[in-house]
């Protein structure tokens, strides 16, 4: 604050007008005491003042009694002459009964007429003295003769002085005292106000948005009770305030929630139809390699060559679906794994990544409980973060560290999980892997999970995108800890299984690298085969006609429902694709066992089965389901349980 | 009837006056114990029927009808104010006293005596003498006290004393012929002259005396309070006696012309002890 505004802001306060009003009230007070003092005191000098010359001029009466009789002048002169030496006496005048002037002692002059003041006395015979006549008879006389009269006038300079004197004492005197109320009140005041004070300092702070300022209360009156109202409400619109900061916050995570998710999400739509068609593509490649390969000799040497495509197909095949990995809608089957047997049983395969002038230490914790997890992507996530951490090693002798172990975890642990999804607090089983590389600055770290992110010239920034998703479908945490130059520790948890559930039905995705056997034709009677590609369905068809089946095929849903309808009672199974226009697989197998209600259906499709679960809840199961693209083998020995089922 | 008519008129006149009849009629001039003291003393000593009137009574008396009417064969007047009344019927005796003015009136009223207010000469001078003082000054008016100081010069010079006397016509003089006995007098002699001594000339008297360390003899016993050291007072009750002996010898038809003015017989001196201490005077003899 300025000076002139905190003068102005003072003037306006209830201190400064409280004071000037006491102080005025005093000041009035004390000048009119002071005034009725100097009044009283004047009326009083001037009263002492006439009463003495009254005084004088009796006294003077009485002395010149007699030379007034007897008309002595001189006597009356020296009379006069010596009354007249009192001080302040300007005049003496003495007259006889007619008032012939017999004695004049004074100033002629006029100067000092103004504020003087005169005595006249009459002279009368004595009234204690007798005549002859009286003498004789009791001394009785009322008559009393008039002799003369004695007149002294007086001057009022000692007066006036005296006067003076007592303005100055008096004046000074309610001067001091109006000082030292003033300085009381000033006092009083301060005291009183400063409660108040502090309220408006407080109410300022608050109305400033500062509501952690508390007021002190010192007193219990009104402006105490009022600091303390001003106080609950700071409190109040304090916790509002933090509340607000806190949803604010809790917005803004939901947000970067939801645009994470939508980008996962539509990152999920496109590696979906992508993978779809890929493997739409990929069934009509390796069936018909598989076609080929079978319509050969074995010991052709082109054989040589059809299972080098057909394991490249099948490499490509893997990339497809870990593509929809990486987004989380892979197609997963969970079950009891122990990560300790996972890391042992991989060490080959994980020595060989680990690069020279590195060594790989394990440590892993005995008796580690097992979680629920698809083997093969925990595999992808040990080989990722093994593979980061040997890429960031660059000169220096290179430490990796594996260690596996359980840890206890309450949701503030969790809550600086790397991952937007915190999984549930309780008991989790860990692996975690660090390095003594290069490090990552914390600008990196936000980056890492960023599909196609990386700081490698060879790198494809997919490694971290599809841990994440792993860990994501697993429903785990991930933790790192990391420093430019310092190295790098990534862990990642997965909560540990309740119950160990016998292994589900595996299908070995990648497990079948060579074609063992050719398929049995034990298979008879009636197959449809829909399918919307044509050159699907036509390997299809043929791999069908390999099992033993006759076969008919449809185009699309609404074909085959028509071509079921045709041959309803001949038909022993349904091959049929799960994503087809005008009527998909659902709809047509739904309307399929409408028609004959035991009908044996089984889905391909290019996503996965989670999906196809949750759009068959409303109607019958399909009899089976079959990945694309399958082989020779998988689709005999799901045509065989199907067709075992049925019996 | 006729005998009847004038014996009525007989009775009506001469009952009333047989009922009033008395030989002195008393007129005092005012209510005064002085005046009662003087009458006390007249009554104690004489018979006589008389009858009283105080004149302040009334606001004015018809003296001469209760003349005519009571026929007193004298009237003895209290005061000068009686004095002045009873000079209104000239042809009845007068017998005065209390009067400062008797000395005047008794040249021109032939059937006038009483008994003045002046104590013999001789009484005053052997006071003096007691005082042993030489020189007593005197200030009179002479045509009121001339007579008086005739005497009274006669009676000092026969005991040695020196008269310094200062003659004054007007009361204003007094002051001033005082100032001339400026150490000349051993005392000072105040005489009931009403010139001399006024009450506005009173405290010149015993302011001089005071100023020159001398006594002053008055004649009242007023004056001892105001600084007289002597005074030789009037026996009141002796002068009633005084003049009721005096009645009795006119009533008894001694012719008035032959009795003369009196001086009181009884003088009675007092003094006031502070000052005659202070003054370290003492009275000696048959001073008292
Ligand atoms: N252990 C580590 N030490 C240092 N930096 C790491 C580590 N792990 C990951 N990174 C950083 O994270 C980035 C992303 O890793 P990510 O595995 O996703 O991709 P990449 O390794 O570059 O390529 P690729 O797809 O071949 O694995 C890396 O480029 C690297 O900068
Ligand atoms: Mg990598």
């Amino acid at each position: 604050m300025s000076p002139p505004e905190r003068s102005s802001s003072f003037r306006s306060s209830f201190q400064f007008k409280l004071f000037s009003i006491f102080s005025l009230l005093t000041f009035l007070i004390a000048c009119t005491l002071c005034f009725l003092y100097i009044v009283s005191v004047i009326q009083e000098k001037r009263l002492a003042a006439n009463e003495q010359l009254k005084l004088r001029t009796e006294q003077l009466g009485e002395s010149a009694r007699l030379p007034l009789y007897a008309g002595n002048r001189d006597l009356l002169r020296q009379l006069a002459e010596r009354a007249a030496q009192a001080p302040e006496i300007s005049a003496v005048v003495i007259n006889d009964p007619d008032g012939k002037l017999l004695a004049f002692v004074g100033s002629p002059d006029d100067s000092k007429s103004i504020g003087l003041i005169s005595q006249t006395v009459e002279v009368f015979s004595n009234p204690l003295t007798y005549s002859v006549d009286s003498s004789f008879t009791g001394g009785h006389e009322a008559s009393r003769t008039k002799i003369g009269t004695v007149r002294i006038v007086r001057g009022t300079a000692d007066l006036s002085a005296a006067v003076r004197n007592v303005i100055i004492f008096s004046v000074s005197i309610s001067f001091l005292f109006w000082l030292t109320v003033s300085l009381f009140c000033h006092i009083v005041l301060r005291q009183v106000t400063g409660s108040f004070n502090a309220l408006m300092k407080g109410i300022e702070a608050v109305h400033n948005g500062d509501f952690t300022s508390r007021i002190n209360i010192v007193t219990n009156d009104e402006p105490g009770r009022a600091a303390v109202a001003v106080n609950n409400l700071a409190t109040e619109l304090q916790q509002r305030s933090e509340e607000n900061s806190r949803l604010q916050e809790e917005r803004l995570n939901l947000e970067r929630q939801m645009l994470q998710t939508q980008k996962l999400e539509s990152l999920g739509v496109m590696a979906g139809g992508i993978a779809h068609d890929f493997n739409n593509l990929l069934q009509s490649i390796l069936g018909n390699i598989e076609l080929a390969s079978m319509g050969l000799a074995p010991s052709s040497k082109s054989q040589k060559y059809l299972a080098n495509a057909l394991n490249s197909g099948r490499h490509a095949a893997h990339l497809t679906s870990l593509m929809l990995t990486y987004v989380g809608v892979g197609f997963i089957t969970k079950e009891e794994v122990n990560l300790n047997h996972l890391v042992m049983d991989n060490t080959e395969m994980l020595n060989t990544v680990v690069l020279a002038g590195a060594s790989m230490k394990l440590s892993l914790s005995p008796e580690l409980p097992t979680i629920l997890a698809c083997e093969a992507q925990i595999q992808q996530v040990v080989m990722n973060l093994i593979t980061n951490a040997a890429e960031s090693i660059e000169e220096q002798p290179g430490i990796i560290k594996l260690t596996t172990g359980i840890q206890d975890c309450d949701q503030t642990f969790l809550a600086s999980s790397l991952l937007e999804e915190k999984p549930l607090p309780g008991r989790f089983a860990y692996l975690e892997v660090s390095d003594n590389g290069c490090g990552m600055s914390k600008e990196t770290i936000k980056l890492i999970f960023d599909p196609f992110f990386t700081t490698k010239f060879t790198g494809r920034g997919l490694g971290m995108s599809a841990v994440m998703g792993i860990m994501r479908t697993h429903r785990g945490a991930l933790f790192v800890e990391s420093k430019p130059g310092k190295g790098t520790t990534f862990r990642a948890l997965f909560p540990v299984s309740e119950s160990s559930l016998p292994a589900t039905d595996q299908e070995q995705v990648t497990s079948a690298s060579v074609i063992d056997t050719m398929p049995l034709t034990t298979h008879s009677g009636l197959a449809l085969v829909v399918d919307d590609e044509k050159s699907v369905l036509k390997v299809c068809t043929k791999m069908v006609k390999l099992c033993g089946f006759r076969v008919i095929t449809a185009h699309d849903g609404v074909d085959a429902v028509a071509k079921f309808r045709e041959h309803s009672d001949d038909i022993a199974v349904v091959l049929m694709d799960l994503t087809m226009p005008n009527m998909d697989g659902i709809a047509a197998m739904n309307e399929i066992y409408n028609i004959r209600p035991d009908t044996k259906v089984i889905l391909a499709s290019g996503f996965n089965e989670e999906e196809l679960g949750g759009r068959t809840t409303t109607g019958q199961a399909p009899s089976g389901l079959i990945r694309k693209p399958y082989s020779m083998n998988l689709l005999e020995a799901e045509l065989s349980r199907v067709m075992q089922q049925a019996e | 009837m006729r005998y009847l008519v004038s014996l009525i008129l007989a009775l009506a006149t001469l009952l009333p006056s047989l009922a009033q009849a008395y030989d002195v009629l008393v007129l005092q001039s005012r209510r005064d114990q002085a005046y009662d003291e003087v009458l006390k003393g007249f009554r104690a000593d004489s018979a006589v029927s008389r009858r009283v009137i105080v004149l302040s009574d009334y606001a004015e008396v018809d003296i001469v009808r209760i003349v005519r009417e009571d026929r007193p064969t004298l009237i003895l007047a209290v005061g000068d104010a009686a004095l002045t009344v009873a000079r209104k019927v000239p042809q009845t005796p007068v017998v005065t006293v209390m009067s400062l003015g008797i000395h005047g009136r008794k040249a021109l009223h032939p059937n006038l005596t009483g008994i003045g207010m002046f104590v013999h000469p001789e009484r005053s001078i052997r006071m003096f003498q007691a005082m042993k003082t030489r020189r007593v000054g005197v200030i009179y008016n002479p045509a009121r006290s001339g007579w008086y100081l005739h005497l009274a010069r006669k009676a000092a010079e026969a005991t040695g004393i020196e008269l310094v006397t200062r003659e004054i016509s007007e009361p204003r003089e007094t002051i001033e012929r005082l100032s001339t006995l400026d150490r000349k007098v051993d005392a000072l002699w105040m005489l009931p002259d009403s010139t001399a001594v006024t009450r506005e000339t009173t405290e010149a008297y015993f302011r001089f005396g005071q100023d020159q360390a001398i006594p002053v003899v008055s004649f009242a016993g007023n004056y001892l309070g105001l600084g007289a050291a002597v005074v030789l007072e009037i026996d009141r009750i002796s002068l009633g006696r005084q003049a009721s002996a005096m009645v009795s010898a006119i009533l008894n038809g001694d012719p008035i012309g032959s009795i003369p003015l009196a001086f009181p017989k009884n003088i009675i001196p007092r003094s006031n002890p502070v000052v005659l201490k202070r003054l370290g005077q003492s009275v000696e003899g048959d001073g008292f």
